[in-house]
């Protein structure tokens, strides 16, 4: 729930503006000044997320207002609201975080509630679990449903091929190589640009962002931030855990997926479980 | 100290190379790139994923509208700031959602507050 308030010297605007608010169901509404002394004394006993202000008011104007206040409460999120456009540079300045124009309407309101909303998710966010299996086939879960990503095939590639370098970085030309062996230079890059686009257009759409980090000509995934069968598998290897190991190995590594370049992984994985076989 | 990359998508070069030069008397600041297309634009931007973006508002050849929804949309981390001689931008700025406006002509005031902004607080 945001807590809001507006300071607006005119009745009429107040109004409409509670009445707008009104159906928003994650506001809450705190406050309607029209002074902005009684604002602050508001704010020294109490916290807001954000604040509209009114800029051309008589006395403290919502400019000088908002210089004080990022002194004062920097957490708040100051928006204007006038009628008048010529500010908007000024505003910037002020690090002010939104400007409307007045009247104020409810679709014009919620984007701005939904910017801030976004901000302050990203501190408190708790990501989805995604699970990836990689033995069999590759299957990406989130909430225990499958996405069978189909419609995105090179992009699912892509991870299955991140996923498999386990966290490490892993450069643009190990990538090319891998997913496109037969490609000039050019060409596989520009196909890993268009298919990076959808693999984080897709982890957006899903909240799972924080799984996919890129540095200067490199990919990596952050395996701390999902589960997956093939690193459950490594672990149980270690640990010798044999029934641990033939529930996880439901078929070989990306068997029914036809990746080239799991071959020699598949080839490793049979190696490890014959090797532990003939220990027994 | 660590340099922040930043990106300029602009298609009049001589005005292009002047902002890249009042920027880079800063020292924190490194120019990754400059370009007058769209999607040559966003393939570097997503390949190279610097801090900031900078875009011309106001040419009808480079869509800023565009340019900054295709941006957020994919990597909501990179700041988009709007720079143009005409100040209603600043507002569609706001409204698009943009993070910053520079108005031009920029000068050192101007182009200090976008630094200490952005580009002033990596060490």
């Amino acid at each position: 729930m945001l807590r809001i308030a507006i300071l607006d010297d005119e009745r009429h605007a107040l109004e409409l503006f509670e009445s707008v608010t009104e159906s928003f169901e994650d506001v809450s509404l705190c406050g309607l000044f029209d002074d902005a002394d009684d604002l602050l004394a508001y704010l020294e006993v109490n916290s807001l997320d954000i604040i509209f202000l009114d800029i051309e008011m008589p006395g403290k104007s919502g400019m000088q207002l908002a210089e004080e206040l990022s002194g004062i409460c920097p957490e708040i999120s100051i928006v204007f609201v006038t009628a008048y456009s010529e500010y908007a540079v000024e505003a910037f300045e002020l690090s002010v975080f939104d400007y409307i124009l007045k009247p104020v309407s409810a679709e014009r309101l919620r984007k701005t509630l939904n910017r801030i909303g976004k901000g302050k998710q990203t501190i408190a966010f708790t990501p989805k679990r995604l699970t990836i299996q990689c033995f069999q086939r590759f299957e990406c879960k989130i909430a225990e449903k499958v996405f069978p990503l189909n419609h995105l095939m090179k992009a699912k590639e892509l991870l299955a091929f991140l996923v498999s370098r386990k966290g490490a970085e892993t450069s643009w030309e190990q990538i090319t190589e891998a997913l496109w062996p037969d490609m000039n230079c050019e060409k596989a890059h520009n196909n890993l640009y268009i298919t990076t686009y959808r693999l984080r257009k897709w982890l957006s759409e899903n909240n799972l962002s924080q799984i996919f980090e890129s540095s200067r000509n490199s990919y990596r995934i952050v395996p701390s931030e999902f589960s997956c069968d093939l690193f459950d598998l490594e672990n149980a290897m270690k640990e010798g855990d044999k029934r641990r190991i033939s529930v996880l190995y439901q078929g070989e590594f990306l068997e029914e997926d036809g990746y080239e370049w799991a071959y020699p992984i598949q080839a490793e994985w049979a190696r490890k479980l014959n090797l532990l076989a003939g220990q027994e | 100290m660590i340099d922040t990359d930043y990106m300029i998508a602009d298609c009049d070069k001589k005005r292009c190379h002047s902002l890249q030069k009042k920027i880079n008397l800063y020292r924190r600041a490194k120019c990754v790139g400059s370009f007058g297309r769209e999607l040559e634009l966003l393939e570097k931007t997503w390949l190279e994923l610097p801090e900031v973006v900078l875009v011309y508002a106001g040419d009808l050849k480079l869509n800023a509208y565009s340019v900054l929804k295709r941006i957020k949309e994919v990597t909501p981390e990179i700041k988009v700031v709007f720079y143009s001689e005409q100040k209603d931008y600043a507002l569609d700025a706001y409204e698009k959602g943009a993070d910053y406006f520079l108005p031009l002509p920029a000068d050192d005031i101007t182009i200090g507050k976008l630094i200490f902004r952005y580009m002033g607080n990596k060490i």
